[in-house]
């Protein structure tokens, strides 16, 4: 396990690197920060000052060999705008991320896998006709209607909860529901095609015949069967979430890391852009490791291979 | 069932008392204000741009202001004046303290001025006027000696802020950029990045009291949430509400908005300088490769413009929130010239000058512009284009990010392109548009206008401190400017603040919103 673990981590090492690469020719390929930095009056002079002052008058490879030589010290750079360093920053916002994420992602799995399972189970009966038409609308419906929809009835016409913002609990109601609609509807599908899947299977004629209850074979033999795939995707899920549900928190005024992401990209804040790809690179991999780590544990073919 | 219903019940009924015991608790209000965006930094001299410069506004006090109506009003200056051409003299307002209880003085003074000039990272260097020194005469006296005459050194020093010298030199960059010290009307709370910035009010403020003691910006980026904040009552002023907005806030009895026109005009420039289209920055990649840029002719330029209707564009694209433009500075700003029109749409006219100008079937060119920078930018573009045509031009509307648009412009591979202008100097306007581009001059001539008759006009207007030969030289290089057709102004934006009517406040010019402005309704 050890070595395992010493393999997944050389090889984290190895796509952070590349990440910062790749991020590092495209930003810098694709314009001036400084244009966009400087007020519009400020004089030709000022900018030239500043383009020195940030480095972005020397080559491209020593300019990375600088980014590189600090990284590695952990030091991802000051940010162009908000002069303060650029990993704090992403770091900063991602409690905010996590709460949304966590909680939107709570809401859909569970809800989505009860209702999967029904749905399955009741195939064709009205409960899974219900589920299915409400996936369909919860998959169709784009994010920026459905936010904007919730803060018009719960905030202003209901005025029950907040409009937007982050502090209390009910801050997060709306942002959290309103992210975790389209999950919702994705993963009841998932899982009802999965279990309708599985449940065909010998196996489940098989602990059938022997007479196995109805409860045991859904849950403990179909379920597990059906979660092995699905822990996959909703780990890619969560980790695109946390990487910037940016629609959501632009709407809600969110203060997560997808938001930070989108001004600094308009910005060019290239410092804050690269921090949040190596966060969002770190986030992927831990998401992953995660995910192999439940493979295991739900699947003893696995664990006996080792 | 019975079990979920059961749940559902009891969480709303928890959700009621939760909103109650909160109403119960709060006791005074905080003024809350809405921006779009969030400071980038609460360094005074860091990051120069509208919302950050106006929330450190609350913190910090300059030399001078602008009041509500655009004019220049004395802030920690007592008075000032002139003693030879170079030589700038302030006299300070006594017994001003910072918030940390460092007393404001000449030196305090002369140390801002200097940091902002000279520190690296500054973005307001451009807006102290090169000086040969700063002298302080005596703890209240403080002399700005310029390297050459400045005319405008008043109105350029409404941009920086004071600062404790002490704390400001012994902390670190990345600790001011989130703990500001100053000596304004609110001292510094708490910053949730992104979220809120909570002030308290400055009892000692050098103004007197002001009516809200606490204070909270939000920040909500999209302008639909920002209208619902202030409806529902969360919030009680929000900046820039987007033109479909004005009537929903307007039938809401508990809000209203305060129109005004803006400081930003959006206006055309012309490429007049490549010969043909082809490859940057000799030729026009904006053109069809190798026809000629029809741009160079002032006929052609003039064309455009007496084809663009102004009226139709303000009422139908811009809903009545604009108002046309025949220069670049606002009609409030000191630097405005009253002697200069707009060509009146005239299309049979445009067609003739075409024709005479060897364009009679008329031309395809790229009309650049951006899609996230102006209000309705994108839109503004394609109604421009569409009346253009009906003079027989072929405009292909390029929309474009602001990080994409601004580089490419600046590269000169735009033989037409949209922007916005929101200076109220005379003179870094003039000298920006209208020069070469060479050491401090002519960053937004991105269509490369050179006039050598100009170029000396704006010599002699850039140091000359005589009231009366100033006003005239400035009517002249206006009046010559504008008649190029070279810059081809559209219209002033407006401002739209939205308010509760729990407060009473009216919008400014200068697209702020001051908190010590407002009161608190009876």
């Amino acid at each position: 396990m050890g070595l395992y673990f010493l393999r997944r981590l050389y090889q984290a090492l190895i796509v952070l690197f590349v990440v910062t690469l790749i991020v590092f020719i495209i930003l810098h390929v694709s314009g001036d920060p400084v244009e966009l930095l400087m007020p519009p009056d400020a004089t030709s002079e000022d900018l030239q000052d500043m383009r020195r002052t940030l480095g972005l008058d020397k080559p491209l490879v020593v300019q990375y060999g600088v980014f590189l030589l600090n990284a590695v010290q952990g030091n991802m750079g000051i940010s162009y705008h908000h002069g303060q360093p650029a990993l704090k920053l992403v770091l900063e916002r991602l409690p905010a991320s996590l709460e949304l994420v966590v909680a939107s992602m709570l809401i859909s799995l569970i809800l989505a896998i009860p209702l999967g399972i029904l749905a399955a189970t009741n195939r064709g009966k009205l409960l899974d006709r219900l589920c299915l038409m409400g996936s369909l609308v919860g998959i169709s419906s784009p994010p920026f209607w459905i936010g904007i929809v919730f803060i018009l009835v719960f905030a202003v016409l209901l005025q029950w909860l907040p409009s937007s913002g982050r502090g209390s609990w009910m801050h997060l109601i709306l942002p959290a529901t309103s992210l975790s609609l389209y999950r919702l509807a994705l993963f009841l599908r998932l899982i009802r095609a999965g279990m309708l899947d599985v449940m065909a299977q010998d196996y489940i004629r098989t602990a059938r015949s022997k007479g196995v209850r109805e409860k045991m074979v859904v849950y403990k033999h179909a379920l597990k069967n059906t979660l092995i795939p699905f822990v996959t995707i909703a780990g890619i899920h969560m980790g695109s979430l946390l990487a910037g549900a940016i629609v959501t928190e632009k709407i809600f005024a969110w203060p997560g890391m997808g938001r930070l992401f989108l001004k600094s990209i308009v910005v060019m804040d290239f410092p804050v852009i690269i921090a949040w790809a190596l966060v969002v690179a770190v986030i992927f991999l831990v998401i992953n490791l995660a995910v192999d780590l439940i493979y295991v544990y739900l699947d003893p073919r696995i664990r006996n291979e080792k | 069932m019975k079990k979920l219903n059961f749940n559902l019940v009891s969480c709303i009924a928890l959700l009621f008392l939760l909103l109650f015991t909160q109403m119960g608790l709060a006791t005074e209000k905080p003024l809350r204000i809405a921006f779009r965006g969030d400071a980038a930094t609460l360094d005074p001299h860091g990051r120069n741009e509208n919302t950050t410069f106006n929330i450190q506004a609350h913190i910090f006090d300059r030399l001078v202001k602008f009041d509500k109506n655009g004019k220049i009003i004395m802030d920690l200056a007592e008075s000032w004046r002139l003693i030879d051409d170079v030589t700038l003299e302030f006299k300070l307002k006594k017994g001003i303290k910072f918030h940390n209880g460092e007393a404001f003085n000449a030196e305090a003074a002369k140390y801002s001025l200097e940091r902002a000039k000279t520190w690296k990272k500054s973005q307001w260097k451009y807006m102290v006027p090169n000086y040969k020194e700063i002298k302080v005469i005596d703890d209240y006296t403080l002399q700005l000696i310029t390297k050459v005459p400045e005319p405008e050194a008043i109105q350029m020093l409404v941009g920086i802020n004071m600062v404790p010298p002490v704390y400001y030199s012994q902390t670190p960059e990345t600790k001011l950029a989130k703990s500001p010290i100053g000596s304004g009307a609110y001292k510094f709370v708490e910053w949730v990045k992104d979220d809120h910035i909570k002030l308290v009010a400055n009892p000692d403020w050098h103004e007197g009291k002001v009516e809200f003691k606490q204070l909270v910006f939000r920040s909500i980026p999209e302008g639909a949430t920002r209208v619902a904040a202030l409806v529902s009552g969360e919030v009680d002023v929000i900046w820039g509400v987007s033109i479909p907005d004005i009537s929903r806030i307007e039938r809401n009895k508990n809000t209203y908005v305060s129109r005004v026109p803006s400081k930003r005009s959006i206006y055309i420039m012309f490429d007049i300088h490549t010969k043909k289209g082809g490859p940057a920055p000799e030729m026009q990649p904006g053109l069809p490769e190798g026809a000629p840029n029809p741009f160079r002719d002032i006929r052609v330029r003039k064309a455009v413009a007496h084809a663009i209707n102004i009226d139709e564009i303000v009422q139908y694209v811009m809903e009545g929130s604009a108002y046309p433009a025949a220069q670049l500075i606002s009609s409030y700003a000191p630097g405005y010239q009253p002697n200069v029109d707009r060509l009146p749409y005239n299309p049979e006219l445009s067609r003739k000058l075409l024709a005479e100008a060897g364009f009679p079937e008329g031309f395809e060119a790229n009309f650049d512009c951006p899609n996230n920078r102006y209000i309705n930018d994108q839109d503004v573009a394609v109604a421009i284009a569409h009346q253009l045509s009906k003079i027989g031009l072929k405009i292909n509307v390029i929309a474009q990010p602001k990080a994409v648009f601004f580089p490419k412009i600046s590269r000169y591979e735009s033989p037409m392109f949209m922007v916005g202008w929101g200076s109220v100097l005379w003179g870094p306007t003039m000298n920006s548009l209208f020069r070469e581009k060479k050491g401090t001059y002519g960053r937004s001539n991105r269509g490369r206008y050179y006039n050598p008759e100009v170029e000396k006009l704006l010599d002699k207007a850039n140091s000359e401190m005589d009231p009366d030969r100033q006003k005239k030289l400035r009517a002249e290089i206006t009046k010559k400017v504008y008649a190029a057709h070279f810059v081809l102004p559209l219209y002033y934006q407006e401002n739209v603040i939205g308010f509760s009517s729990r407060v009473v406040g009216k919008a400014r010019a200068d697209e702020m919103i001051m908190a010590s402005d407002l009161k608190k309704a009876k």
